[in-house]
């Protein structure tokens, strides 16, 4: 029963995260989550170079191992690539590009989603059924054939990534928002504040929506972690993010052609970030999933 | 009633069909450890019925579980012997255990819905009982006995049904192919965990009278577990009543139910509405079982007993009497006159 | 039960036909061909030439049905750029990335579903709990990195398998198949592999999910109530139950793992329908795009078909349900 979730707010949030701490596993991923974020955020300071900066490159500093000390005195713990950028600068950058994407992408879908997902709920009948059936047919299609074909026609540039993304992804929040927002809306108090005539607003807002959220950042965490690996594909393959804004993916696929010749530093490395990244957003999902999911029994 | 139709004598020597001695089962988590089961005996002989009754909770199931050795962890057998033909057998060797079970020992569950698996057939199901222990049967023979089982607990046309899906058939229906299954291999000993429970009156009726026949004609020994006493007097021969993981009273089933002697025993008979009675209101026992994590040290029933007395504060042990009936009070029944009360 | 089958085959040409219209006139939208293919500098005779031949000055209605007629016989267009028909391309690519996906699907089943099973059995064993941490990880590791990364090890570094390519093939029923030949299985291993581990983690959740459902079951208790051995009681009734739920999710990322080998066959240059598309996408040969897309949802609209049907075989309630 939650008449207002809104109302004991802080003391809740802090039971929340104590019962999240329980697992030693979820704390580290949002421990690696935390630390990657920081890293992403405060790129220039924790980076010797910007690694997109032409002016700071250096191709006499091409192919260096890991732990050689480059040109401009400093070592290059993870090493650099074939234009002379430091790696360990590219991930960092890459680790922005790849979050800004992915939460963006993700932000944005939760926030389509949910509403069409609430209206639904809330209309019910026929524009129910058409809306899941659209969300049934978006979701009958693999993410990466719907995301090649959109950037195929619309061309490389981070907006166009994202809304590839974001069309990728709404149906799921949709679908969740939807499910949540039904059982709520069954529930004999809502039928109660209607027959009192209180706002529909009041009632999305005030009760629907914040027992949709639970359930919402379930699968924010792990769709958030899909579109930055769908990301990263899509940049594998060269279809997406123009040169200018590399991400992880991208990094990565810088590196590909030189794997066979043993200079593995430029894909492990960058690779590894990535798997960090994702793994820690699952992680905490999962938890997440384990805490808030009413059908699991403990 | 019944024993007029029991079975020719038996030779005085003859080993019970079943019999537990001192059997212990406890549920350990991290946090605690609850006895389900504590010290609990029983014996039936072939041919015999005994009823288990108990309210939920009082360990009658577990008991049952038990006996055939499907406890699983967190649970675990604590101790206690079981004897089969009065041959004892380790109830935690499992692989010994499932050369009995549904051989020698057999079990029948009480939700007929779900007992049978949805996506085999009752033919596949019904003939692997019996191959599993007679390899050297043949399938068709196997089919045949499974279908003769069919015919023997009244189910009309029995060679189709035998190729049917569960669903296809009434939850009444169900059980019966149940009980065949468990007759197939003609055990000596069949548990019964509240087996009508779910069934309305008009078959349960049919299938006591079944069971009755069958128990009868084969000589296969009963251990019916139910909370409803109007079955425990139409069919059992014996009784014995469970409160709290203990036994609180044995006897024949004409005795406890006309003179019981414990105060729960009492208590339960009272509680049950009779057609017949001149009773004017139901008179339920008051408050509840105590949660097994909270059992008191003293007797367990004391504190909803209206005859408690100081004594009460040590729990007593179970007294066999001259007559043969078992009663675990200080103050049994026949003790203790109408105006007797306790100190409540 | 044909009645069953004639309705799903009606509403998977509806879905085709619908497919057919999206994805022409999507397609029809993406820039300009003659852009890309032709020499900018090249004089506008020849791009006049060029645009009557591809009939692209024709209105967007006609060339769909022109399109669309073609296509019922078979025919899709030819490729802008290798000027045989796209329908051609693409059929000649298709074993390859069947045969791929197929291997791949084949080797997570064959992996995850008696790992899956056995951390639903004993959930709470140490190989159960690292199995299940295993699987996050499978969910978090991009394909494409795995890839590489058995690219470095097995080959680079261990020099065991070839680090790309499709090895030798045999004609079987007049289609070019590898995996019955040693070189071609050699070749095929690490890329199925690699598509395999996209779904392993998936495979490995749902079986185990369904174990534990399935074993909570009263039959399954009765099951060992009458005596069968363990192996039994899992390897019979656990498992014919947990068929139903892993047969619709399967046949349903079937589709995903045909469209997923595209990364695959980008990493260890795999002659298959992916490589095709990627190529066509740079350089917007329009006709192996749509027979791409046609010959992808016919095959999803199959798939779907095939679930169906297994699934009212696995479930006698279904299937009796559907003869009544």
């Amino acid at each position: 029963m939650s008449a207002s979730p809104l109302a004991a707010r802080p003391g809740r949030f802090r039971r929340f995260l104590a019962e999240y701490a329980q697992s030693p596993v979820a704390v580290v991923g949002a421990v690696i989550f935390g630390v990657m974020l920081g890293m992403a955020v405060f790129a220039p300071l924790i980076s010797p170079q910007n690694p997109y900066d032409m002016m700071m490159l250096n191709l006499m500093d091409s192919r260096l191992q890991p732990g050689e000390v480059g040109s401009a005195g400093y070592m290059h713990w993870l090493g650099t690539d074939d234009q002379g950028r430091d790696i360990w600068s590219a991930i960092v950058y890459g680790l922005r590009i790849s979050l800004i994407v992915g939460l963006g992408a993700g932000g944005i879908a939760a926030v389509i989603g949910t509403i069409v997902g609430i209206f639904a709920a809330l209309r019910g009948g026929r524009i129910d059924s058409l809306l899941m059936r659209v969300v049934d047919f978006q979701l009958s299609f693999p993410a990466i054939l719907v995301a090649l074909i959109l950037l195929a026609v619309l061309g490389p540039g981070v907006g166009k990534v994202i809304f590839a993304l974001v069309t990728v992804q709404w149906a799921y929040f949709a679908r969740t928002a939807r499910s949540a927002a039904l059982v709520e809306s069954k529930r004999d108090y809502i039928a109660g504040a209607q027959s009192l005539g209180l706002g529909q607003t009041r009632i999305i807002f005030g009760h629907l929506l914040p027992n949709s959220i639970p359930a919402i950042m379930v699968i924010a965490a792990i769709q958030v972690a899909n579109a930055i690996l769908l990301e990263a594909t899509l940049s594998f393959l060269g279809i997406g993010l123009p040169v200018t804004e590399p991400s992880l993916g991208m990094v990565i696929s810088n590196g590909f052609q030189h794997i066979l010749s043993g200079r593995y530093w430029m894909t492990v490395y960058p690779g590894i970030a990535l798997v960090l990244l994702v793994l820690s957003l699952n992680l905490i999902g999962d938890r997440l999933r384990e805490l808030l999911d009413p059908r699991k029994s403990r | 009633m019944t024993e007029t139709l029991r079975q020719p004598a038996l030779a005085t020597g003859d080993p019970p069909a079943l019999e537990v001695r001192n059997l212990v089962t406890q549920f350990v988590t991290r946090a605690i450890t609850l006895t389900a089961v504590d010290s609990v005996s029983i014996s039936v002989a072939r041919g015999r019925i005994l009823a288990l009754v108990g309210e939920s909770g009082s360990g009658k199931s577990v008991t049952g579980l038990s006996i055939m050795g499907l406890i699983d962890p967190p649970g675990r057998i604590a101790g206690g012997e079981v004897r089969v033909g009065g041959v004892r057998f380790d109830v935690t060797d499992d692989r010994a255990m499932q050369r009995l079970r549904g051989d020698r020992l057999a079990m029948i569950f009480q939700d007929p819905m779900m007992t049978l698996n949805p996506v085999l057939r009752i033919s596949r199901q019904m003939t692997e009982a019996i191959t599993t222990h007679h390899p050297d049967v043949s399938r068709a023979e196997a089919r045949q006995r499974a279908q003769e089982a069919l015919a023997l607990v009244g189910i009309p046309a029995p060679k189709e049904r035998l190729d049917s899906f569960p669903h296809q058939l009434s939850g009444g229906m169900r059980q019966r192919v149940a009980i065949a299954t468990a007759l197939l291999n003609n055990p000596e000993v069949i548990i019964a965990d509240e087996p009508t429970t779910a069934l309305d009156v008009t078959i349960q009726s049919q299938i006591l009278h079944e069971v009755e026949r069958v128990c009868r004609d084969h000589g296969t020994a009963f251990i019916w577990i139910t909370h409803d006493l109007s079955v425990v007097a139409n069919l059992a021969q014996d009784v014995t009543v469970m409160y709290a993981g203990r036994i609180v009273e044995t006897g024949p089933v004409r005795d406890v139910l006309e003179r019981p002697l414990h105060p729960y025993t009492r208590g339960l008979i009272d509680s049950v509405p009779d057609i017949d009675s001149r009773k004017g209101r139901l008179v339920p026992i008051m408050g509840m079982m105590p949660l097994l994590s909270d059992l008191p040290v003293s007797c367990k029933f004391a504190p909803r007993c209206p005859l408690r007395v100081a004594g009460c504060a040590v729990e007593p042990p179970l007294v066999v009497r001259p007559d043969g009936r078992q009663v675990r009070c200080i103050r049994p029944l026949d003790t203790v006159s109408a105006n007797d009360g306790g100190e409540a | 039960m044909t009645l069953f089958i004639f309705r799903r085959v009606l509403q998977g040409a509806l879905v085709i036909f619908l497919m057919s219209v999206v994805v022409f006139v999507g397609v029809y939208q993406i820039g300009n061909p003659i852009d890309i293919l032709i020499n900018p500098e090249a004089p506008p005779h020849i791009r006049q030439e060029t645009i009557e031949r591809l009939g692209l000055d024709q209105p967007l209605p006609t060339q769909y049905y022109r399109f669309a007629v073609g296509a019922l016989q078979g025919d899709l267009g030819d490729s802008y750029v290798y000027n045989v028909p796209a329908f051609q391309l693409i059929a000649a690519a298709l074993p390859a990335t069947l045969e791929l996906a197929f291997t791949g699907l084949f080797l997570a089943l064959a992996l995850g579903i008696p790992l899956g099973m056995w951390a639903g059995y004993r959930p709470d064993h140490w190989s159960s709990k690292l199995i299940m941490g295993l699987s996050i990880l499978g969910f978090s590791l991009p394909t494409f990195w795995v890839g590489l990364m058995m690219i470095v090890v097995f080959s680079v570094e261990l020099g065991l398998l070839p680090s790309g390519g499709r090895g030798d093939t045999r004609e079987i029923l007049g289609i070019e198949l590898s995996f019955v030949t040693w070189n071609g299985l050699t070749h095929l291993l690490l890329p199925a592999l690699n598509l395999a581990l996209f779904k392993l983690g998936l495979i490995i959740r749902l079986v185990r999910a369904s174990m534990q459902e399935v074993l909570k079951q009263d039959f399954i208790r009765f099951a060992r109530a009458k005596g069968l051995p363990r192996r039994t009681v899992v390897g019979v009734h656990a498992f014919r139950n947990i068929l139903l739920p892993l047969t619709t999710v399967v046949g349903l990322e079937f589709g995903s793992l045909v469209a997923f080998a595209v990364v695959t066959e980008t990493i260890f240059s795999w002659p298959g329908m992916g490589m095709l598309i990627i190529k066509s996408i740079a350089v917007l040969d329009r006709p192996v795009i749509v027979a791409y897309l046609m010959l992808t949802a016919l095959l999803f609209v199959v798939i779907n078909l095939l679930v169906d049907i297994a699934y009212s075989m696995l479930d006698p309630r279904v299937r009796l349900s559907e003869e009544a």
